[in-house]
């Protein structure tokens, strides 16, 4: 049997490509970001420290105040993304004919690559594209808007292209939290004559708590986060600065303008901005597991 | 397994139409890119919606070699791939040794990996890329391959050790008596337990990365290198009136994953689950 100190060694050495990796492409680009942001700099030639300029500038930089604008309109629907999720995640759960087809049909979506869900959308939705002839062949001329193109409803076809890609995940995850809630409780809440959203609101909440914060949380930092292939497939930021997020503000600046500094400004002023909702990701993804 | 039947709500007929309903709008729009792609450009115009009545696969064969689908799904494979198996290796040696081998500072290494999952992507972009590009793994496959695998570390390192923990203590250290090596018994007591985890691990990997823009698309500029949503995503400027050939395109990329969703949904749900429910 190894000596205690060949366990640790082997412990150690079994988590070398690890850390290894995470130092070398994770945390030493983290620092490097954090000290580039306040330089001048174009990626070339070496950065020249300019102090809190860029930090300054930002503040200032009406366009990155738009963005942030953008992505709180975002976060604002996100109670939207889960209840339409939870709402139908209980339908599934009740067994309703048919609903293992239901579940694979509203899982589909959360598979494909935002890239291919922001190119389809982008054909079905244009000015002339097949949604729009549909409407006019039905006589409804006025609904046939330019969806993407219009700055009025650019962001809002936007975050329902997104949730088109999003809601399923949500249904999978709210259906495994129903099914670790005890039959009993919804049982007893039928019994006392629960309806709607009554039910919905006293018995299954309270029961999903958990879950639903996980999944809160979880869709809060992705729409900081994780959009950047919607807004790049579909609108570039456009109309205007209509969809234009602070990630998508961040990459133009980086590697359209080559202000790399000014852009690991705009990235340390996301992290900021993420970095508490991912903290609290973490803990509600391992913190229960001591 | 028998789940609680509730009547709550106004009636089975109700809910079933509301649910067919949705299942509408997400099925729909794959069904019309299907259709869209067997159809030439000139029937598209006269009939948009119905199924084509004279079907070809011009539009596919042109996506694959004209619009080098081929080429990027290949280079797409390749990165994938080996991204896929590095990470099944990192994460399972590390898993490992947080688990089952006792030593000084093993809770707050764990919690260090985890908590690099704070650094967003996004954040790192810019020195990465330049870092890449100083020691010449720009626009070379085995640089994104790196990415991904770091990329995918802390979550496959916490899939990976809350799965062995459940592993009995009794297992490991019989292997030991029988005088293993830690390696082998990584490789011939744990993996085999770990199984169900190994493959959650490898699909979710495989369908993130096969789906991923900003770092391939920072990463691998090159056209011998692009991977297949670059590809994808550069389609859009080219060739937005050609609805079919777009259509074909499409199609082409989400094949891949609409296999493997077909035949592991399960496992793919399970992946992601995972931390929701305790």
């Amino acid at each position: 049997m190894p000596k205690p100190t060949t366990t640790a060694r082997v412990g150690y050495l079994f988590l070398t490509p690890a850390i290894l990796l995470l130092l070398v492409f994770r945390v030493v680009p983290a620092a490097s970001a954090v000290w580039h942001s306040f330089t001048v700099w174009d990626g070339v030639s070496a950065p020249r420290w300019v102090g809190v300029a860029n930090f300054a500038e930002l503040l200032a930089d009406s366009v990155f105040w738009t963005a942030v604008r953008n992505n709180l309109f975002v976060v604002l629907s996100v109670p939207l993304w889960i209840l339409v999720s939870l709402v139908l995640a209980l339908l599934i759960h009740q067994e309703t004919c048919g609903w293992r087809f239901f579940r694979a049909a509203f899982f589909l979506p959360s598979v494909l690559s935002p890239v291919i869900i922001g190119t389809l959308f982008t054909a079905l939705l244009g000015y002339s594209g097949p949604l729009n002839r549909a409407l006019k062949l039905v006589g409804l001329e006025g609904a046939a808007l330019d969806w993407l193109g219009n700055p009025a409803t650019a962001l809002p076809t936007l975050i329902l292209v997104i949730l088109w890609g999003i809601f399923g995940h949500g249904v999978i995850v709210f259906l495994a939290g129903l099914a670790a809630v005890p039959d009993e409780i919804f049982e007893a809440a039928r019994l006392d004559g629960a309806t709607g959203w009554t039910f919905l609101w006293h018995i299954v909440v309270p029961s999903l708590r958990h879950v639903i914060e996980f999944w809160g949380v979880n869709l809060v930092v992705w729409s900081f986060t994780s959009l950047f292939a919607f807004v790049y497939v579909m609108t570039g930021g456009g109309p205007g600065y209509s969809t234009m997020l602070v990630e998508y503000r961040l990459y133009l600046q980086a590697f359209e303008a080559n202000r790399m500094g000014y852009a690991c400004a705009l990235g340390t002023a996301l992290f900021l901005m993420v970095f508490g909702l991912i903290l609290l990701q973490i803990r509600l993804m391992a913190g229960r597991d001591d | 397994m028998r789940r609680p039947r509730l009547h709550f709500r106004p009636g089975r007929v109700a809910i079933f139409v509301a649910l067919a309903a949705v299942a509408v709008t997400t099925i729909y729009p794959l069904v019309f890119m299907v259709l869209t792609a067997l159809k030439g450009e000139a029937e598209y115009i006269h009939n948009p919606y119905g199924v084509p009545r004279a079907p070809t696969l011009a539009n596919f064969g042109n996506a694959w070699t004209y619009g080098k689908f081929g080429q990027y799904i290949g280079n797409s494979a390749v990165v994938v791939v080996a991204a896929v198996a590095v990470s099944w290796l990192v994460c399972s040696m590390a898993g490992y040794a947080l688990s089952h081998l006792r030593f000084k500072g093993r809770r707050l290494l764990f919690l260090a990996i985890l908590g690099s999952m704070m650094i967003a992507p996004q954040v790192i972009i810019i020195p990465l890329y330049s870092m890449l590009n100083g020691i010449g793994l720009l626009n070379l496959r085995v640089g994104l391959i790196l990415v991904y695998v770091t990329l995918a570390t802390p979550f496959g390192t916490y899939l990976m050790t809350s799965y062995f923990r459940s592993v009995p203590r009794e297992l490991v250290e019989a292997a030991q008596v029988d005088g293993a090596s830690h390696f082998a018994i990584l490789w011939r007591v744990m993996l085999p337990i770990a199984r169900p985890a190994i493959i959650t691990l490898g699909i979710f990997n495989f369908l993130w990365m096969w789906n991923e823009l900003l770092f391939s698309l920072l990463i691998l500029q090159t056209d011998e290198v692009r991977t297949l949503m670059v590809g994808v995503a550069n389609l859009r400027g080219q060739y937005t009136t050609n609805t079919p050939y777009l259509s074909a395109g499409l199609f082409l990329a989400a094949t891949p994953v609409l296999i493997v969703f077909l035949i592991f949904q399960t496992q793919l749900s399970k992946g992601m689950t995972l931390g929701a429910v305790k």
